[in-house]
């Protein structure tokens, strides 16, 4: 018997945050919707399993990635249906600076960006994040720093060009 | 200092992330419950959860201060919607951390725990995530022992993957294809590899047999080609291996001929059933039923992961 109640309890504390990763990972609010979507109703298919796990939202924040990775293949019948069937879309339009921040990580090899937002989303050290997603700690390292550096080189120039031009 | 543009954009970003609406966990359970089945299925049963979200019922902002809220239905709430409370220091309940504080300022998630390793390993895998001796169509099916490794390519070949590598079963099949009488030998000798890998191992793989294909187009044994995705699982892989054809005897037929042979792999979050096929003696195999046996095997994987 699964426990539902604990499951609502995990979705309800966890879910936001799981959106902001699957926004940054894919860069379009309604696709990190369909994404967590699935990746709960998964969670919640094996929720015996899960809930034993010591780390739960680990195993969401794979799931999500992966789901983010390969959402094209594995949700397009989905969201065709979606659309056809008219979905409720986020509300308003994104905000200047987080379009700015989502075509920026898009620039980003995806495992770059992935162990960037799990670092800042997260709060996770760079040996969590190995631990995480089964890569050496080097590996993390390397990926977080180059993802910091295009990060800031691509977002710096974008709000204040003035700066830029003064540098030269 | 340029990480401060990162945090700001990072904490732009969470902000944002408040416009979006899932649905209560309540009413996500019961449509999970309704979408056991992939394919054709979850598209149709996709129509019915969209059905519900446009009546109004089981969507609320991720906002987590508006987490109980349903909202009125799509085609109402763009105009009439007031932007959500800004969290006070009292309003949020102590699990759900303020979205609007950059990252770096706020606490760490509390139920998020320093060392997450994904999902926990099965003991072993079962046969029924292998393909089955009914799958085989003949007597010639057995559990191997010790599971198959790697297919073979070449020495460039790398396959960094085998370090999360964390369970692993094989199955070799006799196999008849449907309408081949059971006096006729097998039509092809093919294997069936289930493995779950740890953290991201089985993105890996798939990514390392596509690598594969690349580092050896062509040796002096076998031609390989990938043939792209079968459609199959979260993501899948085939390939062709294409190699001098031998008579009975096994030696080369000095034609040009070649026999064609397969490696299906197919991806199902933290798994991968890959099939091989071998071909039967010095015989080849049809693409065609190897696409069937792959489907199959996802199917296996898909019921018992």
């Amino acid at each position: 018997m699964r426990d539902a109640d604990g499951f609502d309890e995990f979705y309800r504390e966890t879910s936001a945050r799981m959106l902001r990763y699957g926004y940054a990972l894919t860069g379009d609010l309604a696709e990190a919707q369909d994404v967590v979507q699935e990746a709960y109703t998964r969670a919640w298919r094996r929720w015996a399993t899960v809930s034993a796990h010591p780390a739960p939202e680990g195993w969401l924040r794979l799931t999500v990635g992966r789901l983010s990775t390969d959402r094209w293949r594995r949700l397009s019948g989905w969201r065709a249906a979606v659309r056809r069937a008219g979905p409720p879309e986020p509300v308003g339009p994104p905000s200047e600076d987080a379009v700015l921040l989502t075509a920026a990580l898009r620039k980003l090899a995806v495992p770059t960006r992935q162990a960037v937002a799990l670092h800042y989303l997260f709060d996770l050290s760079v040996a969590d994040i190995a631990a995480e997603i089964g890569a050496p700690v080097g590996t993390v390292t390397s990926r977080l720093s180059r993802g910091r550096a295009e990060l800031a080189e691509i977002l710096t120039p974008a709000r204040t060009p003035e700066v830029t031009d003064a540098e030269h | 200092m340029p990480n401060t543009e990162v945090d700001d954009a990072f904490a732009a970003l969470s902000s944002d992330a408040e416009r979006g609406l899932l649905l209560s966990g309540p009413e996500l359970r019961r449509q999970a419950g309704k979408r056991h089945n992939r394919g054709l299925a979850v598209t149709l049963s996709a129509v019915a959860v969209i059905a519900v979200a446009a009546s109004g019922a089981g969507w609320s902002l991720a906002n987590s201060s508006n987490r109980e809220t349903a909202l009125p239905p799509a085609e109402n709430s763009s105009p009439s919607f007031s932007p959500p409370p800004q969290p006070s220091s009292s309003a949020p309940p102590s699990s759900s951390p303020s979205l609007s504080e950059p990252p770096s300022s706020a606490p760490p998630p509390a139920s998020a725990p320093p060392t997450a390793e994904g999902p926990p390993l099965p003991k072993s895998i079962p046969a029924k995530a292998l393909l089955t001796k009914a799958d085989s169509r003949s007597d010639n099916f057995a559990r191997l022992d010790e599971a198959r490794g790697v297919p073979e390519f070449c020495s460039k070949a790398k396959f960094p993957s085998r370090d999360q590598k964390g369970v692993s079963a094989s199955v070799q099949l006799g196999y008849r294809k449907a309408g081949t009488p059971a006096e006729y030998i097998p039509d092809d000798l093919i294997y069936d590899t289930v493995t779950v890998f740890r953290g991201q191992g089985a993105q890996d793989y798939l990514g390392d047999l596509r690598r594969a294909v690349q580092a050896c187009p062509s040796t002096k044994d076998a031609e390989f080609d990938s043939l792209g995705s079968l459609g199959l699982g979260d993501e899948s892989l085939m390939i062709k291996r294409s190699f001098t054809a031998t008579d009975g005897e096994g030696n080369p037929v000095d034609n040009g001929s070649k026999t064609v042979t397969f490696i299906a792999a197919v991806r199902i979050d933290d798994a991968v059933t890959l099939v091989e096929s071998v071909g039967y003696e010095n015989l080849g195999s049809e693409q065609a039923e190897i696409e069937k046996v792959a489907k199959v095997a996802a199917g296996r994987l898909d019921d018992w992961r």
